[in-house]
Order: structure tokens, then sequence, then C-alpha cells
């Protein structure tokens, strides 16, 4: 027998476990790579669940606008079929005031006719202040004095201030000098300036279109004064003023679009500062725009004094009934919506700047302000926007550089940037090399403590220290013990061997993957500094245009955006 | 570190009126009347004098700060010491560290400001403001900041 043992299968056994070993390890390895892989897609799954949320947002939020904006739209006709159901009748009173004018002028209606028509007009639409009125005008242009004064008193009982603007005006165009002061004169008697009738603004066109010439034009242009310095007077009055117009002003900033420093506004956490400012800014140039516009171009002037008056008539009579207005201010509210496309907080913006046109009465500066701003709503003429926006050069200078002062209080010194698990400041993108050392240092940093974080796990230790351990313990027991305890050994000794080898390939994939992150957060670092360089030269130059709106504004004076028609000579001292 | 002036130390200012004085305070005016006076455009030597500060002739004599404490009291004759300003504010050109430089009324000092180091809490305000470099000054009233321009011009801000 011999005493030689054959360790031949042992080695056989032994190269077959390591074959095994192998292949366990290939599977392994493969695992990991789809574990690598599974990660990836999930990262990308997360991004573009990100990308789908933003997305959503943003569709449920123009969805909502846009059922605003049709929402404002089917209600925008609804309150102008009520207005036309329940006031509908005032327009054919409406239209025959200036018929029977001009009928009259070319004698081609038989007064009996006009008076007939006016008289039915009595009847049709009580309470109106306008019917009586042309009723006493018809007995006027038929000289039926009884009858005409009557028409008057009833007129000046429904609406005394109407009234009296109606008949100067139909005097003016009459020619009769004496009688327009004397109607003109007895409308500023009643007036307070601290709570004046929105149809003030027909004085004002009247003034600011040449057709009050002579002794109303002095008249008007004295009143004005007057009002002006009682308002002054008042305590908080010229803060009121400034703080009115700077509302104004205030809601012309132009809004950021979209594609106004994408990247800057994605990586700056505080990119809505930084939008506000920029808005800001750029306000300046809409200002200057909007009162360049304004004084730019010839005006149209009526070809005759009839015309202008006629203009004027029909003004006082469309604009200024208080019955209309609950309608016309919910009117007015939802053409704004659909005109801000259905952003209701913007359209209130807008609306509650001039929210005292809607009011049936408000201070006469007011007025002035809103003539300038809103003459559609008042149906001025650019003539008294013009005169009105002059006239409140001061408080609009005023206005305007209290505007701009807070604002540039308000700009932000800095751009917080966080990019990935990076953070950094830049004032003007002139610390990119600093920045972007830093992000380096950053990322170093990271990709040390992910390298060093790859590590073997306690179960590997465990495999290894079990195997060696229960491999020694089975051989002690001898014979063929010894064959399996040294293969059970060897094989933790070479799963051990193959996991330890896995550390450097999965060290690799974790520096890789961060440095390519790096690559791209220096990407991005270096677009949001150029983009944060131009956005500081815009500002800069945005906010260096405040000067211009001062400079055109100091140049205006109202005296001389009293247009003088070509029958008129008289001009205001 | 602060820079002191005029021997003074590193003394806090003293942003303080004190009401116990009984020294002209109030005026005539009716308060819309002091808004619409400190509304009103400044006057060159009241410019002048400010533009002086940042040259640094007040760190060398008391003569001289006391010329600019007559120049802004001389700005505003017609109004009570509690209705001028409380101090001023102005960007500083001396160079970094310095970012601004304050003038505080109530304890006549002169102090220039590194950009690290925080102001007094009533000229802080004004800070920013200050640093946009439109301004030639910043006068610092109890709950207004006035903005003054190169020309005089007055800009109010509402704190």
């Amino acid at each position: 027998m011999s005493n030689v043992i054959d360790l031949s299968s042992v080695h056989s056994h032994i190269n077959q476990l390591q074959r095994d070993m192998q292949v366990v390890n290939n599977n392994v390895n493969t695992v990991s790579e789809q574990v690598i892989a599974v990660y990836r897609q999930q990262e990308l799954t997360k991004d573009q669940l990100q990308a789908l949320a933003e997305e959503f947002q943003a569709f449920v939020a123009a969805d909502q606008k846009e059922k605003q904006k049709q929402y404002a739209a089917t209600e925008l006709v609804r309150v102008r079929q009520e207005i036309d159901q329940k006031f509908g009748h005032h327009d054919i009173v409406r239209r025959t005031t200036t018929g029977i004018l001009q009928a009259s002028d070319l004698e081609m209606v038989r007064q009996n006719t006009i008076h007939t028509v006016t008289e039915q007009l009595m009847v049709t639409t009580p309470n109106y202040w306008l019917a009586p009125a042309l009723v006493a005008l018809s007995a006027w242009i038929k000289d039926d004095r009884t009858l005409a004064e009557r028409g008057v008193a009833e007129a000046i009982r429904r609406d005394d201030n109407k009234t009296s603007l109606f008949f100067a005006l139909v005097c003016r165009r009459a020619r009769r000098a004496d009688a327009l002061t004397r109607w003109l004169g007895r409308y500023f008697q009643m007036q307070n300036p601290m709570a004046i009738d929105r149809e003030v603004v027909i004085m004002l066109d009247g003034l600011a279109n040449g057709v009050f010439g002579g002794g109303a034009l002095v008249a008007c242009s004295s009143v004005i004064e007057q009002w002006l310095a009682e308002l002054e007077e008042q305590a908080g009055f010229l803060d009121e003023q400034r703080k009115r117009w700077a509302a104004q002003l205030d809601v012309m900033a132009p809004k950021p679009s979209d594609r106004d420093y994408p990247t800057l506004r994605k990586y700056a956490t505080n990119a809505p500062q930084l939008m506000a400012a920029l808005s800001a800014a750029r306000r300046n140039q809409a200002v200057h725009d909007f009162f360049t516009n304004l004084f730019t171009g010839e005006l149209i002037v009526p070809p005759s004094i009839e015309a202008a008056c006629d203009s004027l008539l029909d003004s006082l009579v469309s604009n200024f009934d208080d019955e209309e207005l609950p309608y016309r201010r919910e009117e007015r509210l939802l053409q704004l919506i659909k005109e801000e496309d259905g952003d209701k907080d913007s359209a209130r913006r807008r609306f509650d700047a001039e929210h005292e046109i809607h009011q049936e009465n408000t201070n006469f500066a007011a007025v002035l302000t809103s003539s300038a701003m809103h003459p559609e709503q008042l149906g001025a003429t650019r003539a008294t926007q013009r005169y009105a926006v002059s006239r409140s050069r001061e408080w609009i200078m005023a206005a305007h550089n209290d505007l701009v002062a807070r604002d540039r209080m308000q700009v932000t010194r800095q751009a917080d940037l966080k990019i990935a698990s990076w953070s950094g400041m830049s004032s003007d993108g002139a610390n990119e090399s600093a920045l972007a050392a830093d992000l380096k240092q950053h990322y170093d940093a990271r990709i040390e403590a992910a390298v060093s974080a790859v590590a073997l796990s306690p179960g590997v230790w465990i495999a290894l220290i079990a195997g060696v351990l229960i491999g020694g313990l089975i051989m002690t027991a001898g014979g063929t013990a010894i064959l399996i305890g040294l293969v059970l050994m060897a094989a933790a000794g070479a799963f051990f061997y193959v996991k330890r080898k896995d550390l450097d390939r999965q060290r690799d994939e974790a520096r890789k993957t961060l440095e390519k992150e790096h690559e791209q957060a220096a990407a991005i670092l270096k677009a949001s500094l150029a983009e944060l360089a131009d956005y500081r030269y815009e500002v800069a130059r945005e906010d260096a245009r405040a000067s211009d709106v001062t400079t055109l504004l100091e140049s205006l004076s109202s005296p001389q955006f009293v247009l003088q028609r070509p029958e008129q000579r008289v001009s205001v001292a | 570190m602060p820079r002191s002036v005029l021997g003074t130390g590193t003394r806090a200012p003293s942003l303080t009126v004190d009401t116990a004085v009984p020294v002209q305070r109030t005026t005539h005016l009716s308060p819309a009347q002091v808004q619409q006076r400190l509304r009103q455009r400044r006057s060159p030597r009241y410019l002048e004098q400010l533009r002086r500060l940042d040259a640094g002739t007040h760190h060398q004599n008391a003569a001289a700060l006391q010329e600019l404490l007559d120049a802004i009291t001389a700005e505003f004759p017609e109004l009570g010491i509690d209705e001028r300003p409380l101090g001023l504010v102005a960007k500083c050109y001396l160079g970094p560290p310095y970012e601004a430089h304050i003038c505080d009324l109530g304890g006549s000092i002169v102090e220039h400001y590194e950009r690290t180091r925080s102001m007094p809490p009533l000229f802080e305000r004004a800070r920013s403001l200050t640093a946009h470099g439109a301004y030639q000054f910043i006068e610092i009233y109890a709950t207004t900041l006035r903005a003054i321009g190169a020309d005089g011009s007055v800009a109010v801000l509402t704190i």
C-alpha cells in the first residue's frame, strides 16, 4: 500500500472550482453592469418624470388661462348684450342729438318733424337727461321759448352737469360766445375738484382741441389751475398723485420672455429677483416709447368747429352715463382678461391701475391721469392726452424717479447658482476661473469620496473568514476531509480575490460618472456666467435709459399742447 | 477694521435724536409742506460739500467736517432738526476694501465701511442703492430714504 496521497484529483477539482468561480464572477459582472444600466435608466426616468411634471404644470397653467380667456370672451358678449338691452334705447337719443343739429344746419328737415321726433324720445326714454335736453333744443330751433325753458329745466333737474356742458357745446357750435361762457361758468360753479364727475373730460377735450376759444379758453385754463392749486393744498395730495402715476408707470414693465437668459433662469436660485430687475429696467424704454409715440405725429383736427363740437357732443352723451358704470366696469375687466390671454392677475393689476376711470366721481388730478393713460376709456382725444401728460409732467417725473430708485434698490447684486450638487455666486460673471476651479475642487472631492466609498462589503469578508474556518475545521477530521476542507478554503479565497479585483472596475465606473457630470456642470456654469455678463450689461444699459424719460418729460409744457384751431388765434398765457 | 476719522476711534455712530434737548425742533410747516420741501432739488453748494466727503478732507481736520455740517444745516434752514436727514450714505471711492461711507449727523462722525462690514441698521438700508452708483448720495430719514442725483434731483423711497 503506497503512502503517497494522490492530489491530482484535488488539483483538478480546484481547477474546476476556479473555472466555476470565473463563471460566477462573469455572471456577477454581468449583473453589476445590469444594475448600473438600471441605475442609469432610473436616472433617465427620473429626469423624464421631472420634465413631464414641469410640462404638466405648464399645461395646467396654460389650460386654466385658456379657459379663463374663453370664459372672459363669452361673458364679454353677455355683458355687452345686457348693456344693449338695458341702455340700447339711449343710443337712439344719442344719435338723434347730432342728427338734429346737422339737419338744422342744412335746413333739410321741417322744424315740426324735429319737434315730433324729440317728443317721441321724451316719451320712450323716461328719466334720461338727454331727452328733455333735445326737446329744449328743438323748441329753441322752433323759437318756442316757453317749451325750451321747461325742457332745459327738466334736463337740469335730471343731470345738471351734463346739461350745462351739453348746452355749452351747443352754444359754441352756434358761435354764441356769451351763452357759452355763461353755461361753462354755471358748470364750473357746480364742480368740486376733490370729487368731480367724469364728464369733465369733455371740458378738457374742448380746451385741448381748441374748441373753446376766447374767453371760454381763458376761463377753462384758469379754472384748471385753480382746481389744481386747491388740490395741492390738500394734505397728502402730491404723494397720492405721485403714487397714482407710479402705479400707471409700473404696469408698463414688460414681462421677460422664456427666451431671456434661459440658463440663468434655470440654474440661478434667485432667478425671479433677477428677472424682476430686468423687467423693471426695461420699463424705462417702454415708458419712453409710450410718451414719444404720444407726442409724435400730427393731430387730426376736425375740419370745422361744428364737426369738433359734434364729436364732443357724441362723446358727452355716449361715455359718461353713471347707470352704465357697473356694466362698463365688468366689461373692462373681462376685456383685460382677454387681452392678457387669460392671466387674471395681470388683468386685475391693469384694472386696479385704471379703477378711477370707472368711479362716478374722483378728484380732478385723477381725471387728468386717466385722460393721459387711458383716453380710450373716457373717450378723450389725443390732444387731451397730450395736454394731460404735459400738465402732469412734474408728477410723472417724480413718480418715475421714485420707481427707478425703488427698482435700483432691489437689484440683486449676486446671482446664486446651483448646478447639480454644486453652488456658487457671481455678481457679473467675471469670476469664471475662480468658480470653475471651485467646481473642479467640488467634483474632485466628490470623486475621491465616491472612490473611497467603493470597498469590499462585510459579506465578502464573512465568506472568506467562514470559508477558511470551516475548511480548517473539516480538515481536522483527516483523510478525504482534508481534500474537502482545502477545496472550501480555496473557494473562499478565490471568491475574495474575484470580489477584490472587481473593486477597481467599480471605482473606475464611479469616477467616470462623476467626471461626466463635472463636464456637464462646467458647461452649464460657463453658459450661466456668459448669460449673467450679458444680463448685467443689458440691465445697466436699460437702467441708463431712465434719464431719457426725464429729459423727454422736462421738454414738455402744457400751453404748447393747447391746439390752435385755424379760426382762432387766442393763446393761453 | 473700521477706518476711524478725527481720532474718534471706532465708536458706533449714534442715530438717536435726543428729544429732551430744548432746541428748535419743529417748524411752522405742515407735514405735507415738509415732504414737499424735501422733494425739492438740492442746491449746488450742498452737492459740492457732499462731493468733498470722499476726498478725505474731513479726515484731516474738524473744521472741514463742521463746514460740511453747516452746509447741511444751511440746505434746510426752514426745517426743524427732527425733519432734517439723520445722516448720509455715499459710495466710497477710496477703493477696496471700502465700499461706502456714512456721515452720521447725530454723532457728527464720518466713517468708511468695508464691503463685509455692516453699517448701523438705519444706514444699511441704503447700501444697495449706494452700491448701484446712480446717485451721488442717499439721505437717511427715520421712515424714508432720499436718493440724490448728481443734478440734485430727489427720489423718495418709503421703507
